[in-house]
């Protein structure tokens, strides 16, 4: 875990003894700290005051007072993220140190920004601020973002949004911290026992094409695919140096998807089927190389239906190995007893090229190989 | 131009009407090269509260998880989603103006109408709020759910549906806009208003958009056609037990058809049991021979497959606004047969691209199925084809949008011709679904000189408490307040020795504050004497232990000054206590009948024109301090006058162990027969109502949340 954010009301901010500072009215958005602003809906009449205070006991505190005016009845507490940051996270989870002395309603929205004028939010779920001062969570899980967002923003914004009411906040200090996903890093022997089990169905890469192929839907196999966006240039295969596979995509801004796939079928529903997926690759790239593992269900009747994202892989410019795990029976649904779908990794638009040097996708029940 | 919808169903999430209707906008929108649109749309499947992606370059979905905010417990399903849409609305719009969103402006927002979804922003919008004014509010009548629910044979009175269906109507009445899919939704929807006296919103017909793509013409082969079919939620009111009536006659007559049954089985309440079951149970011999057949919910694909062969879909509902199950066979080359009583007549001719008839009557059913099953492949081909091109025609989804926003400008051009610069209501009447009697239309206006607003403080032994109330008062945004405290023969020596204390703590003069004594008698007649003794043409009451927020008078004197038929002005309520806020209440406008059942008013803490409360508004101190305040408005409304609540929290009360209401519910059901007993009259004339909503909920000591359901389950 990784702290990338910390505020904290300090004693240097606040007089030497216990006791309140002068009242500062403000009319119009306002520094807290150095990279965290109050932000105002001075439009709709919206204005804070804001009071240093140090209790007897426990943290000083800035009391921010908000008054509605007219309509204005949000705040909110806005500071930058770095991207880079978010890179490896699962979630963010926000800490406030805070209380108010009237209930006050808050979340924490994480918003990315894209150079294109989009954007995409995710957020935690509303809490309330009472009384007592304690640190207060709001977890913001990036699952909630849509799979290459963090690959196409070009800045991130995190705020804190107050649903005020003409009262205040008494406001301590703000961190977020960053959780990565829980690493999967599946031993050999393991490996070895999942490639050799019985009851353990196995896609992997063998097959490398003798020439280049090229077209938006290639297929090794039968069981494994590229897929590239028809409305760009298709993605090109080829044999490397070192007998790995690479997929060149083209860079194209019209391409807004690329993806390889493991595909399965006949596979008999259980309640513990999951699945490990496991790649030794490098990929280049120009932004950031996040991968989403997606599961894509083939139905009875020609159509197909997709659920995730299941995971998330990093890929860098070094060759590394990474590997996720997929709760298959949560993405599969109810409807039929045998399955047929894919384990596919969604590449991140900017990614220039993929080499694959091993790639397996295992799908077993999750207590049954032990 | 760009535009915020509001929907419960948005694909993949949720199929359906309304759902297929969102897909489609979306797709248009999605291809268009100017304007932009924002859907709104509720989701379980997320984390947090709000979670938003770009459906396309101009196509932005934000989806909120109700069940992340901090009121769903407290305010009821359906009005906590109503709340989180129009705090959306704000949380948007707070966003661009402060430059964190790059956003248009909407020039029009649309809610779909089921569940008054729409309720809180139309409701906010009619109470003034600047943000909301020069923005259109358009519900678009999909058909309103207590209408389906009636259709089912649901109990309509029962809570909460009873009150998501007075949401619907209070939605549709003060909307600026309706628009419905047919001339038939809108008739009914206008019977439905017109039943309580509501005046009717303006409508405008624009059947809804479906995109029928070209196709080259197919040759006419031979078929064995073998079967009819129908595809919709397996629900009573979709007219499948009227579709096996009529096929009952063809079987009779020696014609051994199919009839599969597409569709999802659902809840049917009159049997206890799923639909599916009843209809198994009902006609066990055709189901044992396979004459009856449940497919089950299939994709669109296979049951397109399915109708190669089908002498048609039957669409026997006993009403339907525009369904999208028949525009869809239609557009896909499908014969369809369906029922005259609903929309799709509007763009269909019988006989020439669809059959119309009474799918009431089984012989005049059967009828219409032995005509279809008599047709050439020729006639059939020839009516298929024209039913694609009166889809086409009727249902392109670019004209539809480029329609709508016609429409929006027209009303933009209507707003504009009031004088520039002014931010007036629609009218000057509030659109009420029970209107007021014209007699009690007050236009009142603010003084030029004095005070503005009397607040009456009714004062018992609350010494404790004055402070924090005069405080409160104080920090409001209106100014030119009077406040008469009411001392009602306090015994507390503490208390009586705050009050004269009070003009010198709290800055005040002798006329901003007059405090009179009386001997005790009682909260109502201490009300009673402080209005009686007010100088201001606008009264308030606030207990001396309650608080007021900021805004509230100066919204409630805006509402009252604009509305001549707004007899007086409430709030929704923020109970609270020294720990701090307990929960939020919800009030809502006060009209009968449900306000003569439970209170839906901060009763204690109205703003009123003075003359209605002189008028009619007397507390009555026989009811010894209990409900009084709440008879105060029944008494209101027994006179003709209707009041208006501001959908937040302005009024907060405290919730105190020792207070009046806390220590005398044993005066309930006395102070309950009391009132109906004064009130005869008001209650006769809405006896149905009253009787219908007790036997469906029971004694309304066992409600208190109109949002949420009785505590008293049968």
């Amino acid at each position: 875990m990784k702290q990338i954010l910390a505020y904290h009301v300090d004693a240097s901010l606040v007089g030497a003894r216990p006791g309140q500072g002068p009242v500062v009215q403000h009319l119009s958005d306002f520094d807290l700290f150095d990279g965290l602003t109050v932000k105002l809906d001075a439009k709709a009449g919206g204005q804070a005051s804001i009071m240093a205070a140090r209790p007897l006991v426990g943290r000083p505190f800035f009391r921010i007072t908000h008054h509605s005016g007219d309509t204005a009845r949000w705040m909110a507490l806005s500071c930058a993220l770095d991207l880079s940051d978010l890179a490896h996270a699962d979630r963010l989870v926000v800490s406030l140190f805070a209380s108010a002395p009237e209930t006050v309603s808050v979340f924490a929205l994480l918003r990315l920004y894209s150079a294109d004028g989009s954007w995409s939010d995710t957020s935690s779920a509303q809490i309330e601020l009472r009384r007592q001062p304690r640190t207060h969570v709001c977890p913001i899980s990036l699952d909630d973002l849509p799979p290459g967002a963090l690959s196409r923003a070009n800045r991130a914004c995190l705020m804190i949004l107050v649903e005020s009411r003409d009262v205040a906040i008494d406001l301590s200090g703000l961190e977020v911290v960053a959780v990565p996903s829980d690493p999967v890093t599946p031993s050999e022997v393991i490996l070895d026992h999942l490639r050799s089990a019985p009851d353990v169905h196995r896609v992997a890469l063998q097959v490398v094409p003798p020439k280049p192929l090229s077209t938006h839907h290639i297929s090794l196999g039968g069981t494994f695919f590229v897929d590239s966006d028809p409305k760009s240039a298709a993605a090109v295969l080829t044999a490397g140096p070192a007998g790995e596979l690479t997929v060149a995509f083209p860079e194209s801004l019209e391409s807004s998807w690329q993806s390889i796939e493991f595909r399965f079928a006949g596979i008999a529903d259980s309640s513990g089927l999951t699945a490990l997926f496991r790649v030794d690759a490098q990929a280049e790239y120009d932004r950031q190389p996040q991968a989403t593992v997606v599961v894509r269900r083939y139905l009875p009747d020609g159509t197909w239906s997709d659920s995730g994202p299941a995971a998330t892989l990093a890929l860098t410019a070094q060759r590394e190995t990474g590997a996720a795990l997929v709760d298959l029976y949560a993405m599969l649904g109810d409807a039929r007893a045998t399955h047929d779908f894919g384990v596919m990794l969604f590449l991140p638009r900017g990614c220039t090229a993929l080499s694959l040097f091993d790639a397996e996708v295992f799908v077993y029940d999750r207590l049954g190989t032990a | 131009m760009n535009s915020w919808y509001f929907t419960f169903e948005f694909p993949p999430d949720f199929g359906g009407g309304l759902s297929s209707y969102m897909r489609i906008i979306a797709d248009t929108q999605a291809h268009r090269d100017t304007g932009s649109m924002v859907i709104f749309t509720l989701t379980n499947d997320q984390s947090g509260l709000i979670a938003t992606r770009q459906l396309a370059r101009n196509v932005t979905l934000v989806s909120l998880k109700p069940s992340a905010t901090t009121e769903q417990g407290s305010l009821g399903h359906w009005v906590n989603i109503s709340r989180l849409f129009e705090r959306s609305i704000d949380l948007l719009m707070f966003q661009m103006d402060a430059g964190l969103l790059p956003l248009p402006m909407p020039d029009y927002i649309e809610f779909a109408d089921g569940f008054g979804i729409g309720m809180v922003t139309i409701q906010q919008k009619l109470c003034l709020n600047s943000r909301l004014a020069d923005v259109p509010i358009i519900v678009n009548a999909h058909t309103p759910t207590y209408l389906i629910d009636r259709m089912n044979q649901l109990p309509v009175y029962q809570l909460p549906r009873y009150w998501t269906s007075r949401m619907e109507l209070q939605a549709l009445s003060g909307a600026d806009l309706v628009i419905g899919p047919s001339q038939a939704i809108l008739d009914l929807v206008g019977t439905e208003l017109a039943k309580s006296g509501a005046a009717p919103p303006r409508t405008e017909v624009l059947h809804n958009p479906f995109p029928v793509p070209l196709r080259t013409k197919a040759q006419v082969a031979a078929v064995t056609r073998d079967h009819f079919y129908m595809a919709s939620r397996l629900t009573h009111w979709k007219g499948v037990e009227g579709a096996i009536r009529a096929l009952q006659r063809i079987w009779a007559a020696g014609h051994q058809i199919p009839f599969l049954i597409f569709g999802e089985d659902t809840h049917f309440t009159v049997s206890g049991g799923s639909y599916c079951s009843y209809i198994r149970s009902k006609f066990p011999a055709e189901v044992a021979s396979g004459l009856i057949r449940f497919m089950g919910k299939q994709s669109r694909e296979a049951i397109c497959a399915s109708a190669q062969t089908a002498f048609a879909q039957l669409h026997p509902s006993h009403f339907d606004n525009f369904p999208y199950s028949v525009i869809e066979a239609l557009a896909e080359g499908t014969l369809c047969v369906a029922g005259t009583n609903g929309g799709i007549g509007e763009i269909t001719t019988s006989g020439k691209d669809i059959f119309l008839t009474e799918v009431r009557d089984p012989d005049t059913f059967a009828a219409t199925l032995l005509e279809v099953m008599a047709l050439s492949e020729e006639q059939r081909a020839s009516m298929t084809e024209q039913a694609q091109v009166t889809v086409r025609a009727a249902c392109d989804p670019d004209r539809y949008l480029a329609r709508k926003e016609d429409i929006v400008r027209s009303l933009a051009r209507t707003r504009a011709r009031s004088r520039p610069g002014q931010r007036k209501p629609r009218t000057a009447l509030f659109p009420f679904t029970s209107p007021a009697d014209p007699g009690c239309h007050i236009a009142a206006r603010l003084p030029e000189v004095g005070p503005v607003l009397s607040v009456v403080v009714p004062y018992f032994n609350m010494g404790r408490f004055i402070d924090d109330t005069l405080h409160s008062i104080r920090r409001s945004s209106r100014d030119r307040l009077e406040i008469i405290i009411v001392n009602d023969g306090s015994t507390d020596a503490a208390s009586v020795a705050r009050l004269d204390r009070l003009h010198a703590d709290h800055g005040l003069s002798g006329c901003d504050l007059r405090i009179i004594t009386t001997p005790n008698r009682g909260v109502a007649n201490a009300r009673n004497t402080g209005v009686k003794m007010a100088t201001a043409p606008f009264v308030t009451l606030l207990d001396a232990d309650d608080l007021v927020a900021p805004r509230y008078y100066d919204t409630a004197l805006r509402i009252l000054t604009a509305y001549k038929n707004v007899s007086f002005v409430g709030a929704w309520i923020e109970d609270f206590d020294r720990k701090g806020r307990i929960r939020n209440w919800a009030t809502w406008n006060a009209e009968p009948p449900l306000q003569l059942i439970m209170n839906q008013t901060n009763c204690q803490s109205l703003v009123y024109k003075r003359e209605a409360y002189l008028r009619d508004g007397w507390h009555d101190p026989e009811l010894r301090m209990f409900l009084d305040d709440w008879e105060g408005v029944i008494a209101l409304l027994a006179g003709g006058h209707r009041g208006v609540m501001i959908p937040e929290p302005l009024f907060r009360y405290r919730i105190r162990p020792g207070s009046i209401f806390r220590s005398s519910h044993n005066l309930w059901d006395l102070n309950y027969e009391k009132i109906t007993t004064k009130h005869e009259a008001l209650f006769n004339r809405w006896g149905a109502d009253v009787a219908a909503f007790m036997n469906a909920n029971g004694p309304n000591n066992f409600y208190h949340v109109a949002g949420k359901h009785s505590a008293l389950r049968k």
